[in-house]
């Protein structure tokens, strides 16, 4: 069978562990050459070699999003290992679980950096690059939160409404370019970095209210992530893939 | 092994158009399918098409928007290979471009007809063939006129509005029997029936809008189809995956740029090339 990724370069953001781990051995099988980054550099390492073990490509480069000198460094990776930059998949995320009133600056601040600037740092820096080779392709990890509201994260919620704008306007002025730019909106998935320091009865609203009353799994959040990194999904650009079970249909 | 390997998959209008190229790129990844169509030329010489790259494929004919016609649909593809996983709802048709208040009300009941009492009697005879197996697969193709406005066609944009409706209601009632329901929203496609039947004058601003200053080719919507109807999909329901090139997500306004951006840029490359 033909593999979906064949000869593409791919950046995944946050790829030790989670749904960017998922994703980065989804890509790896599917023949992408694969650059993993990460602030965990034992965790990433370790994604890079299980990729290599199942005869895939891949690096670990350590990175810390919120740096554009990291974010420049992690192209300059995917260049120099792989000779160009396919495709960009945006993906650590962190929240703050407090309403607005117990929000510190400071915890409002690390939100921000974390989902929105890290994102709009390695996205103008792969970009950069993509325009040089007249193609590429960006994927942005949302959430339901960046579609609705929930409770007690305000400063999660906005960051995640922020990535889809941010995602947009990437698609709008970089259209013409070859450059495609997409986010996928999962449901919570259990068990990931995300959710771990959530108590069980904040997170059990969410459950019961998707349509499948389960929690996603990565793999299924990084499936969708390889249909809008393939080149199946030729005509989806500034789209919002909603993976959240129907939590948002009903 | 192909995306939809022991699949059986059924498509209305799959004589021709979207519906057609959906149909083998569907046999091609393994599925069964069944070609639902009016006409029986169509749906025969699209079957045939099928079995000859080696794909697997039946004709079924019949009009899919009276209960007869979609009963027989659901009724022949249990017959011919034993269980249903997946329906698309592709066949539709436009209006005739009317505003409004010269819209005849003939033509809004044909329209509705097709566009939604097609899709909503096609789900309701299959949909107990899915409960049995607890499982199953509904895919709506709506529009970007499901999504947003379109010009002189309040028929074919409320049928499209309404698609996405009774898909919705579909994944809400039947998630707990393992079935889930989607649509795609395409923009204009390129050489499908559909639009060589519209005058050329009332595409072109659509073509225009898009990021890609172009239409889909059938392939690309094809593929979004692929994807909501294999596994791969399976925490997505209740969804409307738009393939239209940004057309429903930019600014009307920066439409309008992007379109100046297409003519500098086509400028800018004959320059180039002197």
């Amino acid at each position: 069978m033909t593999k979906r990724l064949e000869n593409k370069v791919a950046i995944i953001t946050g790829g030790a562990n989670g749904l960017g781990r998922a994703t980065a051995e989804l890509f790896g099988r599917q023949g992408a050459s694969v650059v993993v980054t990460d602030i965990l550099d034992d965790l990433g390492e370790q994604v890079a070699a299980a990729i290599r073990s199942e005869g895939g490509s891949a690096v670990f480069a350590p990175a810390d999003v919120t740096s554009e000198v990291a974010a420049k460094r992690m192209v300059e990776v995917a260049v120099a290992e792989f000779g160009r930059l396919d495709i960009l998949m945006c993906n650590p995320g962190i929240q703050v679980e407090k309403r607005l009133p117990e929000t510190t600056e400071e915890e409002w601040d690390r939100v921000i950096e974390v989902n929105l600037k890290g994102p709009f740092l390695c996205s103008k820096h792969a970009l950069i690059q993509m325009q040089k080779q007249g193609s590429g392709n960006i994927i942005m990890v949302s959430s339901l939160s960046g579609i609705v509201s929930n409770a007690s994260q305000a400063s999660y919620n906005a960051s995640k409404h922020g990535v889809i704008g941010l995602c947009k306007c990437i698609a709008h002025d970089h259209a013409l370019e070859g450059i495609r730019a997409n986010v996928v909106c999962p449901g919570s998935m259990k068990d990931t970095a995300m959710t771990a320091g959530i108590p069980d009865e904040h997170l059990a609203p969410y459950l019961k209210a998707n349509l499948l009353e389960r929690w996603a799994a990565p793999a299924e959040i990084a499936n969708c992530a390889l249909f809008l990194a393939s080149d199946e999904s030729s005509f989806v650009t500034g789209a919002v893939l909603v993976a959240d079970g129907g939590y948002t249909t009903k | 092994m192909g995306r939809l390997e022991n699949k059986v998959a059924i498509i209305t209008g799959a004589g021709r158009g979207l519906g057609l190229t959906t149909a083998a790129l569907f046999a091609r990844e393994g599925a069964q399918v069944v070609i639902a169509d009016l006409d029986r030329d169509r749906a025969d010489h699209a079957t045939e098409s099928l079995a000859a790259e080696g794909g697997e494929a039946t004709a079924f004919v019949a009009d899919l928007s009276c209960p007869e016609g979609a009963e027989g649909m659901a009724a022949a593809a249990i017959r011919a290979y034993g269980r249903i996983d997946i329906l698309v709802n592709n066949a539709a048709r436009f209006g005739d471009g009317k505003p409004l208040a010269d819209m005849d009300p003939d033509v809004w009941d044909a329209v509705m007809r097709v566009n939604l009492r097609g899709p909503f009697l096609c789900s309701k005879y299959v949909l107990p063939h899915m409960q049995r197996q607890t499982s199953g697969n509904i895919v709506c193709v709506s529009s970007t006129s499901g999504v947003l406005s379109n010009e002189s066609g309040a028929d074919y944009n409320t049928s499209k509005h309404g698609l996405i409706g009774l898909m919705r209601c579909i994944a809400h009632d039947y998630s707990y029997d393992g079935i889930r329901a989607n649509a795609v929203a395409p923009g204009g496609m390129s050489g499908t029936p559909m639009m060589l039947e519209t005058p050329e004058e009332n595409l072109a601003p659509y073509a225009a809008q898009t990021a890609f200053a172009r239409f889909a080719r059938p392939e690309e919507v094809a593929n979004a189809i692929l994807f909501l109807a294999s596994d791969e999909a399976s925490y997505i329901t209740g969804t409307v995956l738009m393939v239209d090139a940004g057309l429903t997500a930019f600014h009307p306004s920066g439409r309008q740029l992007q379109k100046g951006q297409t003519a500098f840029l086509e400028n800018a490359k004959q320059g180039g090339s002197e």
